[in-house]
């Protein structure tokens, strides 16, 4: 090579290699610490993992939540009925936690559902650009400017009632919001440096929204997903109180609610035990998801 | 000598290129305005300039990165807007690009051997996981970095060692032809060094060719074998780059070149350095000498028609109505 390029030279400069000792905290190591430093947050994960095994452990109670006993019909909490009887007799507790089972099945499948589809949905729209995203983000608008409620009410008259059909109803119109947000966040990801780096090296567009995109997108769709259950838990109890949900005998918080209006004035438990879980539940989820875009903002 | 030249070892050649943004509805911003050069194998040129004149535009647009508005830009001889498929992959292959900032280039989600490996995966290079992992392990340790970092995150490296390991993803698939665009302006000095010691080093292992764009002028001096001065969008003056900066011709250049400090306090106090007045026009303007409002030497003729490309010695040309 040309004598002229001689190189630069550094003085007392050891040409090994380097190495550095820094050591990254681990994704669960910050989400613990930002935990800790939240008594709010502390309290939403205790109540969140007390419901989680309380709903599991259902069966062990000794109670059947369906079996009815007109003589000890509407017994107050205590006396082996730990929140009572209901009008029928049935243990109220038990019932409760069958009705945890529906509630948070539902709100689980339904963000399952609802993140897919809105991942889907707004990656290749935020990605593909041009007249593409202007008819996918107008669908998206007509979607939301439906009013769902009432819309569910009439779905729901027309498919039979269960489990997997109110995940479905309340998926449908639950996407929307995670496709905008998953939209926006891909057309900032698609205008970096490294993405322009990939097509430089001939990567094809479905992996580099695989590879590349989607796995940046982790925390945004995370955090969406912990308030969309939060969301489904809510849809499906609102249904269930207007008695659009899961039909009984099979219980949820929602329908134990609607039971509960007939006898509010003299057995208001009734309607607070099934009441403080929707809200509790609904309130830990978004505390949660509040705590985990703050772990990963800090990064 | 120049952008006509078709000698069997000229690697890029790019004749009148333009890239053209449009800017709303009726304005157009001319970010690249027909512009030749040709870069030949094994050399380096130098693309400098002020910030925002086109430089990274122009280069992404030669190889092909950016769709160009008209010209052209032949890769071995082959226009790269013509190829398709298997042909366009290939040219992935041997033109690779390096980039400016370190902390944006790199996908920060990944580990460095799947960094590195991308390139491989894609062009099918390596036959097995294993020989994948001695390229990667190989290539680390060509921009010095020790093998064991290969399953580290992105995070955990600073930005030198970032931007050697954006070298060793771009190095990866054995490119002929590297795009360096502004390597080393966002490190600090001492890494700056390091930096393009290691390019220099891989250019005389690998044979590589340079389009390499900066704005340090000291370092392009040292590095590049030829310069092109780039300014608001049009190549200015080109030449050899001892000649560029020993007898600079056009009025930017030699106030670009008087700007560069010399490393002795008695020549710098003792010598006129030439300061330009008045703010750089836009880049939407007409077709006129783009440099008119600013130079000393301005005439009529200056405002009015857009100066061609002469030679003035073999292989130094100059775009300007006053020489």
């Amino acid at each position: 090579m040309d004598s002229r390029k001689d190189k630069f030279v550094r003085i007392n400069y050891q040409p090994e290699l380097q190495r550095t000792e820094y050591q990254q905290k681990s994704f669960l190591h910050s989400f613990v610490l930002e935990i800790k430093a939240n008594k709010l947050a502390i309290a939403a994960v205790i109540f969140l993992m007390v419901i989680f095994v309380a709903v599991l452990l259902a069966p062990l109670s000794p109670y059947d939540p369906d079996k009815m006993d007109v003589v000890h019909k509407l017994q107050p909490p205590g006396n082996g009925h730990l929140f009572g009887t209901d009008n029928l007799g049935r243990d109220y507790f038990t019932r409760a936690l069958y009705g945890g089972r529906v509630s948070l099945q539902v709100g689980f499948f339904s963000m399952l559902v609802t993140i897919i589809f809105g991942t889907v949905w707004g990656t290749i729209s935020g990605f593909a650009g041009g007249i593409v995203d202007v008819i996918m983000m107008r669908i998206v608008d007509i979607m939301m400017s439906i009013p769902s409620f009432l819309l569910l009410i009439i779905l729901n008259a027309f498919i039979a009632p269960g489990l997997f059909t109110m995940v479905f109803i309340i998926s449908i119109f639950a996407w929307m919001g995670v496709a905008r947000i998953v939209r926006a966040e891909t057309m900032s990801l698609k205008e970096r440096d490294f993405i322009l780096a990939s097509r430089c090296l001939g990567e094809k567009k479905r992996n580099i929204i695989w590879f590349h995109i989607i796995p940046n997108m982790i925390p945004t769709v995370i955090v969406a997903a912990s308030i969309s259950i939060a969301n489904a838990i809510l849809t499906e109890s609102s249904l269930s109180f207007l008695g659009f949900g899961v039909q009984l005998p099979m219980s949820s918080w929602g329908n134990m609610l609607q039971g509960a209006q007939a006898h509010v004035l003299d057995r208001p438990y009734l309607a607070v035990f099934p009441g403080i879980f929707i809200l509790l539940t609904v309130l830990s989820f978004h505390v949660l998801g509040d705590v985990l875009r703050k772990t990963f903002e800090r990064g | 000598m120049q952008s006509g030249m078709k000698g069997e070892n000229v690697i890029l050649e790019v004749r009148n290129l333009s890239k053209f943004f449009r800017m709303g509805r009726h304005s157009v911003l001319k970010a690249v305005h027909d512009v030749s050069f040709s870069v030949r194998k094994g050399e380096t040129l130098g693309l400098v300039g002020e910030s925002g004149c086109g430089k990274t535009t122009c280069g992404r647009t030669s190889i092909g990165l950016y769709e160009k508005t008209s010209g052209s830009t032949l890769f071995n001889g082959k226009e790269i807007a013509q190829m398709k498929g298997k042909e366009r992959k290939d040219l992935t292959k041997r033109v690779q690009m390096v980039f400016q900032d370190p902390y944006t280039s790199l996908d920060p989600k990944m580990k460095v051997h799947r960094l590195i490996a991308e390139g491989i995966r894609i062009h099918n290079i390596a036959a097995n996981r294993n020989e994948e992992q001695e390229i990667v392990l190989d290539m680390l340790q060509k921009v010095g970095l020790h093998p064991s970092y290969a399953y580290r995150n992105i995070k955990e490296f600073s930005g030198g060692q970032r931007q050697r390991i954006g070298i060793a993803r771009a190095l990866a698939v054995q490119p002929e032809f590297l795009l360096c665009d502004e390597p080393i302006s966002a490190l600090d000095v001492s890494i700056q060094a390091q930096i393009m010691n290691l390019l220099m080093e891989l250019q005389e292992k690998m044979g590589l060719t340079y389009l390499f764009i900066a704005h340090d002028l000291a370092v392009v001096k040292h590095f590049c074998d030829r310069i092109a001065v780039m300014y608001l969008g049009k190549i200015v003056e080109m030449g050899g780059s001892e000649e560029v900066y020993g007898h600079p011709l056009h009025p930017y250049t030699k106030a670009l070149m008087s700007a560069v400090p010399i490393p002795d306090p008695d020549l710098e106090m003792g010598r006129k350095k030439i300061l330009l007045s008045g703010e750089s026009s836009s880049h939407m303007g007409e077709d006129r000498c783009r440099f008119a409002d600013r130079c000393p030497y301005v005439s009529n003729q200056c405002r009015n028609e857009g100066p061609k490309m002469k030679e003035v010695a073999p292989g130094h040309w100059v775009a300007c109505h006053q020489i």
